[in-house]
């Protein structure tokens, strides 16, 4: 519910993008904004809801890799 | 029928208190959805279950395809045509709610025993305050929680010792040693609880959590 991690837009097909999550694994995601590649987004259920700052998730993946998820 | 359902003015304190430290997202409401929470909050009546989900944007919830919004989902899967405080504690401290975010960090590849912190982080728990200063807390379990908060508009003066409910890393107000028993028996009922309460080290430090930078964000930190 609210507790996604932030993915890393690589491509851009109209509304659909690829992200990379944390792990390295790719998807496929549904957009409603306007994103550009290397951006970083937070998605529920196969659709972007929000982009991210950089800097906050780095913050994140740096929280995560602490954590050694 | 879920429309006829009755949130009472109780309810809808504990309901809000709880969305507050929730991010703001398309299967919430979003912000839209937490000021209309706030409306209801503040009128002091009852409300019927159509009231409170006249919240939701179905324009952007639909994007979500098959998944429920937070309040239709709690209006759902409560017994009791009376929602009370007790119906909000059952539904945010209970087994239902933990499933459901259990289910969800898988859906997003966080491993086990990071999802069972998630669990526990996200659910609603209560706690007896040990640091006021620094917001340090105790479970039933005798689990410390560090790097908490309190939201931005919270004046409570909280003392050493006082009994209160955590939700998504925030300290959400008073309870008292009665409802502190309702709450922990509800948490106890949940398998998935009792996992992550066994897989929690003594101290746990909130600041560890992947959604700790959002949360300080909504503290307004």
């Amino acid at each position: 519910m609210c507790l996604t991690i932030p993915k890393k837009v690589l491509e851009i097909r109209g509304n659909v993008v690829v992200v990379e999550d944390h792990n390295g694994a790719r998807q496929e995601l549904k957009t409603l904004i306007d994103l550009s590649i290397g951006d970083f987004v937070m998605s529920q259920q196969n659709v972007v809801i929000e982009k991210m700052e950089k800097q906050e998730a780095e913050e994140i993946f740096n929280i995560i890799k602490g954590g050694q998820l | 029928m879920i429309n006829k359902k009755i949130i009472t003015p109780a309810g809808l304190d504990l309901l809000w208190k709880i969305m507050q430290t929730c991010p703001a997202t398309p299967l919430n409401g979003g912000e839209h959805a937490k000021k209309h929470l706030q409306i209801l909050c503040e009128n002091g009546e009852n409300v019927l279950g159509c009231e409170l989900r006249k919240g939701i944007v179905p324009e952007s919830s639909c994007a979500c395809e098959g998944e429920m919004d937070v309040y239709t989902h709690l209006l759902e899967n409560t017994k009791s045509d009376t929602i009370d405080r007790l119906e909000i504690m059952e539904y945010f401290g209970g087994d239902i709610h933990a499933k459901k975010i259990f289910a969800d960090t898988k859906k997003d590849g966080l491993p086990g025993w990071y999802a069972l912190k998630v669990v526990y982080g996200h659910l609603l728990v209560p706690i007896i305050v040990d640091d006021p200063e620094n917001l340090v807390v105790v479970d039933s379990e005798g689990v410390i929680i560090r790097s908490l908060f309190l939201l931005e508009n919270d004046k409570t003066v909280y003392v050493q010792g006082d009994a209160a409910l955590m939700h998504y890393g925030f300290i959400i107000g008073k309870t008292t040693a009665g409802e502190m028993d309702v709450l922990n028996a509800i948490n106890q009922k949940s398998q998935i609880f009792l996992q992550a309460v066994n897989s929690i080290q003594e101290k746990m430090d909130f600041a560890t959590m992947h959604y700790y930078p959002r949360s300080r964000k909504m503290a307004g930190k």
